[in-house]
């Protein structure tokens, strides 16, 4: 590795930010790996967002609640991302400024996604009566929808990317399929 | 049938945090976008030595091919290319670095390498989405638009094109002369600006990153109307 490459402080973040699309995508169970419970399969969502960062979905802010469990809006985010279906994102392009004397990144991801459209969710849950969790039940996977991602992320990633670095989290849909039945 | 729904609710194509952000968001977006389209030299009093700007193009992005509105020309990226900072392309340090603009004198140089646009914010407001919100850390505020623009001509600095001609063979300016018009059309954007409002009502533009991609209409945030969600057939 040259020197000047040794310099490049945005080094760190293309392979941050594939984790973190990827842990948008991750499965309750394939046919190597299963989560023990949900719990621990859902915390595996946007491992990197701080607690009580902003998290932006197409919009719409997630609000931590105080009762009847005090929680936080990455918490409401993980249970929300939880009910929705079966994600496969992709990075098309990124870019980034470092912001002089603040310690932050400012980064703005251009990605697809496209979803299950088999009628279960994340879990494998369908709407229908007899749930058949023993069946592994292949992904209908939909026409692609584009997604534009802003985050603020905290320096030391550079030190410590599997720590708690996200600020802010702000997902929009900027394309959507004519085909997809997915409602957004 | 719930699985087949996102699961989080529709906030619309806006957001702001607060009223307080939503004027100050609001106005600078439509002063902002009307001076990018008629004079961008009348910006540069938004910008300080350490303000940042670069443009990246996302090729890939996904976009209704048989558009009526999306002629081919909505996928002629000739003007921004040789200045793209998708950082997945890009991978010498040296290009990463010289692809930010820093500066009042190269954010200008930069501004004036891209084409002449029309934003029709004023008269079709839907076509635009905006999220804005608080960046702590710069006791600022983060305003992203995201929408489409029409390019009217081509841009006033042309030096780039040239200096993107791979250096090598002989006939470079022989080739440059050979190549086909870059065609103007429509295109969508992602933009987003870190803004710190100063004491004496003046804003700085700390950070200026803005996205270009095929045209897309504005479906991704119109209110989801009543879909008839029909059942997928049993594979």
């Amino acid at each position: 590795m040259s020197q000047l490459q040794q310099q490049d402080i945005t080094q760190p973040i293309e392979p941050f930010i594939k984790k973190l699309l990827t842990s948008l995508d991750l499965q309750y169970s394939t046919p190597t790996t299963s989560y023990p419970s949900v719990e621990a399969y859902a915390t595996q969502f946007g491992k990197s967002l701080k607690p009580d960062g902003s998290i932006i979905i197409n919009g719409t802010p997630l609000i931590p609640h105080a009762s009847p469990q005090p929680s936080s809006s990455k918490l409401e985010f993980q249970k929300k991302w939880l009910q929705s279906p079966l994600s496969f994102h992709q990075l098309n392009s990124y870019d980034c400024h470092l912001i002089p004397g603040t310690g932050t990144f400012i980064i703005n991801v251009s990605a697809k996604v496209r979803f299950d459209e088999s009628g279960r969710n994340r879990l494998g849950e369908s709407a229908d009566l007899i749930t058949d969790h023993q069946r592994q039940s292949r992904a209908l996977w939909g026409s692609w929808f584009g997604v534009n991602i802003i985050l603020v992320v905290d320096q030391t990633i550079m030190t410590n990317p599997e720590a708690e670095v996200i600020n802010s989290f702000n997902y929009r849909f900027t394309f959507h399929p004519e085909d997809s039945v997915i409602k957004i | 049938n719930e699985s087949l729904s996102f699961g989080f609710p529709s906030g619309g194509s806006m957001f702001f945090q607060d009223d307080e952000i939503r004027n100050m968001a609001t106005n600078f977006i439509s002063n902002y976008l009307n001076l990018w389209d008629s004079n961008r030299a009348d910006l540069m009093v938004l910008y300080q030595a350490e303000s940042q700007f670069s443009m990246q193009v996302d090729t890939s992005h996904p976009y209704l091919l048989e558009s009526k509105t999306n002629n081919s020309a909505g996928t002629d990226f000739g003007y921004y290319l040789p200045n793209s900072r998708n950082l997945t392309r890009v991978s010498s340090a040296k290009t990463r670095s010289s692809r930010v603009a820093v500066g009042q004198e190269q954010i200008f140089k930069a501004f004036s390498q891209l084409p002449k646009t029309k934003h029709d914010l004023l008269a079709k407001p839907e076509n635009f989405s905006v999220e804005s919100y608080r960046y702590s850390q710069v006791n600022g505020v983060i305003i992203t638009i995201h929408g489409s623009f029409n390019e009217t001509d081509k841009p006033d600095n042309l030096d780039g094109l040239q200096s993107s001609v791979p250096s090598g063979p002989r006939n470079r300016f022989a080739y440059n002369q050979n190549k086909k018009a870059i065609a103007l059309g429509h295109k969508s954007f992602d933009r987003t600006l870190v803004v710190i409002p100063a004491p004496n009502g003046a804003m700085i533009v700390a950070s200026d990153l803005l996205l270009i991609r095929p045209f897309a209409s504005k479906d991704a945030w119109k209110q989801p109307q009543s879909y008839q969600i029909t059942p997928p057939s049993s594979a």
